[in-house]
């Protein structure tokens, strides 16, 4: 099933990368938001984890393929010109080739890395020792990029709108749920500043693959390109870049080409113009292996720093239940191999046919067409509000194309907003400016068959608007005609007037909330044991997510006692890999779900396990069936059943098998007299914490043996 | 200056800025004059149900709770830790620095009224309040 998943998974990451403008943070985030809805179709979490992370990859391999023949400025548009220019000198499927290299030399020292415990444990102590320096580290990387950009006035305007534009997009009341919804303000945030800006500029400056040459002049020649070095330099790179919070592939890109400079500087080296053309495959190999790493790495953040750093990232650990186990690392790794060797296959079979593919779109037609897509996408997922960001992305994208500085620098979206949280005083800005985030309230609205119908609609005016805009070429011709002229008039009094109608009119904002609009949470799940944690804890996959389950009402002894491991063998060997039916009752003071579990024969697995002695009834937290469980927990003792049994009757396994009788000094603590304190008693009759020695410790449940309770 | 630096004419060059300056003041002013209007009664009270259902993953929620724990984390982050005895849920309440100062902070023992989003942090649930004015200290029975 996970091999299935992880197969096409790569091949929809094959389709999203190949369209120019679309994220792959866009793609997830509407997975994530789909999958909230798969229950009924049977897919388990595996399968939506293999899918995420196949397609995560193989997104990689391919997105550079637009900016290659189309020259649609990206955000990696600042690495992708030397492969661009690759591409007009009739090296099409060299350049694309060298990607594939690339990209498989990220992937390959990525997984090399994220499967080696050591390193990654390194790797995470390294983290852990940045952080209190994090603001430093961004603001430092943010300088040196601004400082070394052509126009650095207008480079650090750039910086500081896209900076602007993140504060208020992450704490708009324009789309529900803000920045925290499945589909949220980041898609038109990042559509506007990365896609649609960059697709505009395309049309209005007539850039793109007109001039590409014919596929029977292309030649491959990998020979003597240098590929090694550059590879682990990018896939280095991008494990940076993946750790650390707001930089993208863009920054590191350009402060990979920046070192070289300084480099060659200190060496006193000089660039002839016919070494352009090999530096310009080593930086396309440099810019293919940082990406697919960055890629990877996001995602490994999960695991080595307990963090997500991608829209990728947030995907698993939502899958995942928000905790990355070792065991996750093996099924997350094999399907970035099948994605990376599946993407790499078609990839390299595919480059010499990309040129003449590319050559019959019509390539100012397919812009407006994306931007038709990524419009009414935006329109129908998150409403006019949508619209209104998307549009002031848009409006700050286009300023480094017109200005020609490093597209990099509208990465400020994300890190002056990082640089205000690192910098410890953003209470102190936030107050000052009143740039109080809020949050319009959100309710469930977005399903499997909504976003497939939205996607669907999207994609029927994409169509659509290809084919108004290839006739009007037709008929106009294809450069300044009259038509396309008008619609990039249209476009711009769109972006710029949108916002404006929205602020004017509080047309945009969402709807406030109906209780009857309010889906009804199904009360109990199918699911399957995955895992036994201990007597009283299992992990269970539900609806396409996995849960880690407390059994509600039962208290098993502890892993660190020899009864806590029989209890475990008893219960892994009873209960793994059965289907059950569940039902979550609570929250404990772990965030662990509490729920009753029964098996599709009709066993309750709370009762069962304290019939059969492995746990007992819980004193602390009791349930609606606690007479009935105490009960239970009476008659295996007497049985001498499981713990119970004399064998693991030793101290330290069941202690209270050898506990007196009661005395009355130590009664008067037992409020429900049935024979043992809880740490509630202790608490209310003030003589916690509960030390070896008192009275009332050979009654109490010393769950890790260390000679005090209720600590 | 030329009047194509950059690869492009002055006058468009100004468009582009004014375009973007803009749409930042509008999305900005947006912003500040969008007011809840919805009554908090409307919103579902959170249960273990929303939980476990992913399709209310970043859905808004009212809990009502006493609280267990208030503690402040670097970086300005203050972490709440309510307990709802009626549907016997520990929840954790982050309330980041970009919301602003709260207008109380909860104590300890104290009833808390939160309305927020509905998330995940490293497998326990946590609810980000919607705004500062969404964490309110219930007055005492």
């Amino acid at each position: 099933m996970a091999l299935v998943a992880s197969v096409l998974g790569a091949l929809a990451g094959i389709a999203t990368g190949l369209i120019p403008g679309i994220h792959v943070n866009t793609v997830t985030a509407l997975l994530l938001a789909a999958s909230a809805s798969c229950a009924s179709l049977g897919i388990e979490y595996s399968a939506l984890l293999a899918f995420t992370c196949s397609l995560a990859i193989s997104h990689t391999f391919f997105d550079v393929v637009p900016g290659l023949f189309l020259g649609i400025p990206g955000d990696e548009t600042f690495a992708l010109l030397p492969g661009h220019r690759l591409v007009k000198q009739g090296e099409g499927q060299t350049a694309v080739r060298l990607s594939v290299v690339g990209s498989g030399i990220g992937l390959v020292l990525g997984l090399g890395i994220f499967l080696a415990a050591p390193l990654a444990e390194l790797i995470g102590d390294i983290e852990g020792a940045i952080r209190p320096w994090m603001f430093f580290v961004l603001a430092a990387i943010s300088l040196i990029l601004v400082v070394t950009d052509r126009r650095r006035g207008w480079s650090l305007f750039t910086f500081l709108a896209s900076g602007a534009l993140g504060v208020a997009v992450f704490g708009s009341p324009l789309v529900a749920g803000g920045s925290d919804a499945p589909v949220n303000a980041l898609f038109p945030g990042l559509a506007g500043l990365f896609g649609v800006a960059g697709l505009l500029f395309a049309i209005g400056t007539a850039a793109g693959g007109a001039d590409i040459p014919a596929s029977a002049t292309e030649t491959s020649t990998l020979g003597g390109t240098r590929i090694a070095g550059p590879g682990v330099r990018g896939g280095a790179a991008g494990l940076l870049v993946g750790l650390l919070p707001g930089l993208g592939a863009a920054n590191a890109a350009t402060l990979l080409l920046l070192m070289e400079q300084w480099r060659d500087r200190l060496l006193g080296r000089t660039r002839h113009e016919q070494h352009r053309d090999e530096e310009d495959r080593a930086y396309l190999v440099t810019t293919s292996s940082l990406n697919t790493s960055e890629a990877l790495f996001a995602i490994a953040a999960l695991y080595v720093i307990g963090r997500s750093r991608s829209g990728a990232s947030i995907a698993v650990e939502q899958i995942l239940g928000g905790s990355v186990i070792r065991g996750d690392l093996t099924s997350i790794a094999l399907s970035m191999a099948v994605a990376g060797a599946i993407a790499s296959a078609i990839m390299w079979r595919v480059a010499p046919r990309l040129s003449s593919a590319f050559r019959a779109v019509h390539h100012v037609s397919l812009n407006w067409s994306v931007i038709a897509f990524l419009t009414a996408l935006t329109f129908l997922l998150l409403g006019p509000g949508g619209l209104a960001i998307l549009a002031a992305a848009t409006a700050v994208g286009v300023v480094p194309l017109l200005f020609g500085v490093r597209r990099a620098q509208l990465m400020g979206f994300f890190l002056v907003p990082a640089m205000l949280f690192y910098s410890e005083h953003q209470l102190l800005v936030v107050d000052w400016f009143s740039v109080e985030q809020r949050t319009a309230p959100l309710l469930p609205s977005i399903t499997l068959p909504g976003i497939l119908l939205a996607v669907g609609v999207a994609a029927c005016a994409a169509f659509g608007v290809y084919a108004v805009v290839r006739a009007a070429s037709r008929r106009y011709g294809n450069t300044a005609s009259p038509a396309r002229m008008a619609m990039l008039g249209a476009a711009g009094l769109l972006v710029a007037g949108s916002p404006l109608i929205v602020a004017l009119l509080g047309r945009a904002y969402p709807e406030a909330p109906e209780a009857s609009r309010i889906p009804a949470a199904p009360a109990v799940a199918e699911g399957r044991v995955l895992n036994v944690i201990d007597g009283d804890t299992f992990d269970v996959a539900s609806v396409c997510r996995r849960f880690r389950v407390r059994l509600k009402g039962i208290d098993a002894p502890e892993m660190r006692t020899a009864a806590g491991r029989e209890a475990r063998e008893w219960a892994a060997r009873q209960f793994s890999g059965r289907t059950i039916a569940w039902r979550p009752l609570g929250v404990d003071a772990y965030g662990r779900l509490l729920g009753d579990i029964h098996l599709h024969d009709g066993t309750f697995v709370n009762e069962e396990i304290v019939r059969r002695g492995y746990a007992e009834a819980n004193r602390e937290n009791p349930s609606e069936y606690h007479a009935r469980l105490l009960a239970l927990e009476t008659e295996a003792r007497a049985a001498g059943l499981g713990v119970w049994s004399p064998v693991l009757a030793a101290p330290p396994a069941a202690p209270s098998l050898t506990v007196p009788p009661m005395p009355p000094e130590v009664a008067r603590w037992d409020d429900n007299s049935d024979g043992r304190i809880t740490c509630a008693e202790a608490r209310r009759h003030g003589i916690a914490p509960v030390r070896r020695g008192h009275p009332a410790y050979p009654y109490m449940r010393d769950a890790n043996d260390d000679g005090i309770v209720c600590n | 200056m030329s009047d194509t630096a950059g690869g492009q004419p002055r006058r468009i060059r100004a468009a582009g800025i004014a375009c973007c300056l803009a749409a930042l003041a509008c999305v900005l002013a947006a912003n500040a004059r969008y007011e809840y209007s919805h009554a908090v009664s409307d919103l579902p009270r959170l249960t273990a149900l929303h939980i476990a259902d992913p399709r209310f993953a970043g859905s808004t929620f009212r809990f009502e709770g006493q609280v267990r724990s208030s503690r402040a984390l670097p970086l300005g982050i203050v972490v709440i830790g309510l307990y709802d005895p009626a549907e016997d849920i520990n929840v954790d309440v982050s309330v980041f620095p970009s919301l602003g100062s709260l207008p109380v902070v909860p104590s300890r023992g104290e009833t808390v009224r939160v309305t927020g989003s509905l998330g995940m942090y490293r497998g326990a649930p946590q609810l980000k309040p919607l705004s500062a004015a969404h964490v309110e200290v219930l007055p005492a029975e």
